[in-house]
């Protein structure tokens, strides 16, 4: 069953086409939206985070056309998303700043507390709930950007390169937190690091050029690598199916190349 | 990092409803703080001007408030308005489910709360320093409330410009335009029939404002801030038009009744008497407490004035002239000159004031040189100025007819002073009956 489906989706951005005709769908899992630079990976996952609107297409998300004001609102309730670019406020505690995104996603006011804690200590920042966000680290930051994102249990999470700033053992533990969210909700993980997207992602979106390049899970990608031997380059199979992907898709001249697993 | 949800602690922590960290956190209580020093400063500043009056700390509170409160909550809101563009927090917010007025009221209101409490305590503070040295009246509540409906006005104001502005300069030079502009509007020497819209015009200090005008200001204020609020972040943004239309229907108000928003204050129009005296001495009843220093200060001239008729009944102190058996108390305002923080600042002066308002001759062309040494000893004899001695010897230094003068001026006060009480009593009181003719001859010798 599909929580996001669009269809058709265009967007210009900055007078360029960032997205070309993209039709895609996601159910509950964790999906890893991978892309070299300016392929359009941060326009899918704003206009799915319905802050961007599309210049065409359709985007249903929860079974919803979010076009409509009224229902747009109801999608955003149910919605978590983790901008790249993710700003917070510095004299905030985490707590009161988990908080108030809570209350900006109308979260019934009692639920908020117990919401609160769960999620800063599903991000291992309990021990720092009531500490100012301006006195904590980097990587600590960006986890407070997740736990914001996940504060309402959110049907469809939206992590655009999430594990930016984290050391390697936190992203370790975060691929673990990837997989126990991806067990309910529709997880999309924008991210460079093919790495997390093998770990942790049920499936895999490649797209290059605002379109997309291959669908697949990350054993048809890695599979891809293995097979297509000199197409790829990279250190391991998922690497080098990764590029045997975009290379094939670069000099297609279809506009997708649809993985042959699913 | 803890990767296993938590269980849920058995006793949950009590929701904080965002408000509160907004206005805890942040940027609000330096707002508040700055209104605050700078009212405090630029009150301080001249103190002696206004405290223990209560009109008179109304009106200064009601300047300082709108010159340099307003430019400053417009500059506080937006500078806190461009927050979110500084915090980059913009784009976590576009996904937000609550509203865009929601959002910008949560994060705007802690700030007009800050500012108001500023200015709030700053008044407080005010009144205290007036209530120490109170003359008389009481406080006037409605002025501050009106200069804090404004304040908030001017934060939300801003705040909309800081979100729309994203330049880091657009505070400051938002508050210098506001400066100007209010100047401007208050104090043009042209045709200034726009002033009442200003939040700075205030009547004089023996007036008040009409029942209407402190609530037409709040609207005026209110419905402009209230309009561009409501333009940026409303979704149905013609809404904007009804807080528009009140603001331009409370400003045509203000504009066309103009200096008929303020009357006398029915309190400056009553005086409270000492009848024990001649005259009797009367003071603005503005000023009640001030009456024993004023008696006590006058208390040579009336007690040297016991038994001589052809005086005026009393010394009056009310607007606008005095009646015909009435002499003008000296003047106990404006509070800076004769009266500081509450007390009379040269009993001798103000004496010898109250005295050459008995005996002027101020409307004579050219009074006869002779009636200059019967009024010096008069003047000598019953309040003489503090700067007496000065003058004498100033006309014993100069030429030879401001030698003469002094020497008949001198010979009068020996006269009047050789007199025996009753002989004095007598003279004072034909004195008296001639103290404003400018004919010698009606003036009786001394």
């Amino acid at each position: 069953m599909s929580t996001i489906r669009v269809t058709g989706l265009h967007v210009r951005h900055r007078g360029t086409v960032a997205l070309d005709s993209v039709d895609l769908d996601f159910g509950p899992g964790v999906h890893g939206l991978l892309g070299p630079n300016g392929a359009g990976k941060t326009s899918l996952i704003r206009v799915l985070a319905t802050v961007a609107a599309p210049t065409g297409g359709r985007v249903e998300l929860l079974g919803d056309d979010v076009r409509e004001h009224r229902r747009r609102a109801v999608v955003r309730r149910r919605l978590g998303y983790l901008p790249q670019e993710f700003g917070y406020y510095p004299g905030f505690t985490v707590r009161e700043f988990v908080a108030y995104v809570a209350w900006l996603k109308e979260m019934p006011a009692a639920e908020v507390p117990a919401a609160v804690e769960r999620a800063v200590a599903r991000v291992g920042l309990a021990d720092r709930v009531d500490a100012k966000v301006k006195t904590l680290s980097g990587g600590m930051i960006r986890r407070v950007g997740i736990a914001q994102a996940i504060v309402n249990e959110p049907d469809v999470l939206l992590l655009d390169e999430p594990t930016a700033g984290l050391d390697p053992e936190q992203r370790v533990e975060f691929r673990e937190l990837l997989r126990e969210l991806g067990g309910s909700s529709t997880v999309v993980v924008s991210t460079h690091l093919v790495e997390d997207v093998a770990a942790a992602c049920t499936e895999v979106t490649l797209i290059e050029s605002g379109r997309v390049a291959y669908r697949g899970t990350p054993a048809s990608l890695a599979a891809l690598g293995e097979s297509a031997a000199g197409a790829g380059v990279g250190d391991n199979p998922i690497e080098r199916g990764y590029t045997a992907a975009l290379r094939t898709h670069r000099a297609s001249a279809t506009p997708a190349l649809e993985g042959t697993a699913r | 990092m803890t990767l296993v949800a938590e269980r849920r602690r058995e006793t949950a922590p009590r929701p904080h409803h965002p408000l509160r960290a907004e206005v805890v956190r942040g940027f609000g209580p330096w707002a508040g703080a700055a209104v605050l020093l700078t009212v405090v400063v630029a009150l301080g500043a001249d103190a002696g001007q206004w405290q223990g009056g209560w009109a008179e700390t109304r009106e200064r509170l009601h300047m300082v408030a709108g010159m340099l409160g307003v430019p400053l909550a417009l500059a506080a809101g937006c500078w806190h308005g461009g927050r979110e563009r500084r915090r980059r927090t913009g784009e976590l917010l576009a996904s937000a489910a609550r509203g865009r007025l929601a959002r910008l009221l949560v994060s705007g209101l802690p700030l007009v709360l800050w500012v108001i409490a500023g200015y709030a305590v700053a008044a407080l503070l005010a009144w205290l320093a007036t209530w120490y040295r109170a003359m008389g009246d009481s406080p006037y509540v409605i002025a501050p409330l009106t200069d804090a409906a404004v304040l908030a006005s001017a934060v939300l104001a801003g705040q909309v410009v800081g979100r729309l502005v994203a330049w880091r300069l657009a505070a400051p030079l938002l508050a210098a335009g506001a400066y100007a502009g209010i100047g401007m509007l208050t104090y043009d020497s042209g045709d200034n029939s726009y002033a009442p819209l200003s939040p700075v015009v205030d009547g004089m200090t023996d007036s008040v404002p009409v029942w209407w005008q402190p609530l037409a200001m709040t609207v005026w204020a209110g419905g402009l801030a209230g309009a561009a609020v409501v333009a940026y972040a409303a979704r149905r943004r013609a809404v904007a038009l009804l807080p528009l239309a009140a603001a331009i229907a409370a400003g045509t108000l203000l504009v066309r009744t103009g200096d008929g928003l303020w009357h006398t204050d029915p309190i400056a129009r009553r005086q409270v008497c000492d009848t024990s005296t001649t005259p009797q001495i009367c003071v603005n009843a503005r000023f009640e407490r001030l009456l024993p220093q004023v008696k006590d200060a006058l208390s040579g001239l009336t007690g040297r004035l016991e038994g001589v008729r052809n005086l005026p009944v009393r010394f009056e102190d009310r607007p606008g002239g005095p009646a015909r058996d009435e002499v003008e108390l000296p003047m106990l305002t404006p509070i800076g000159w004769s009266v500081v923080r509450g007390e009379l600042a040269d009993p001798r002066e103000y004496a010898w004031a109250a005295g050459m308002s008995l005996y002027g001759r101020s409307e004579c062309d050219d009074p006869a040189p002779s009636l200059d040494a019967v009024d010096n000893a008069v003047e000598h004899y019953l309040a003489p100025s503090p700067l007496e001695k000065d003058f004498d010897e100033q006309l014993a230094e100069r030429g030879e007819a401001d030698r003469a003068r002094l020497k008949d001026r001198l010979d009068a006060r020996a006269r009047l002073r050789a007199m025996s009480e009753q002989e004095r009593r007598a003279w004072l009181s034909a004195y008296f009956a001639t103290a404003n003719e400018c004919d010698l001859s009606e003036v009786p010798t001394l």
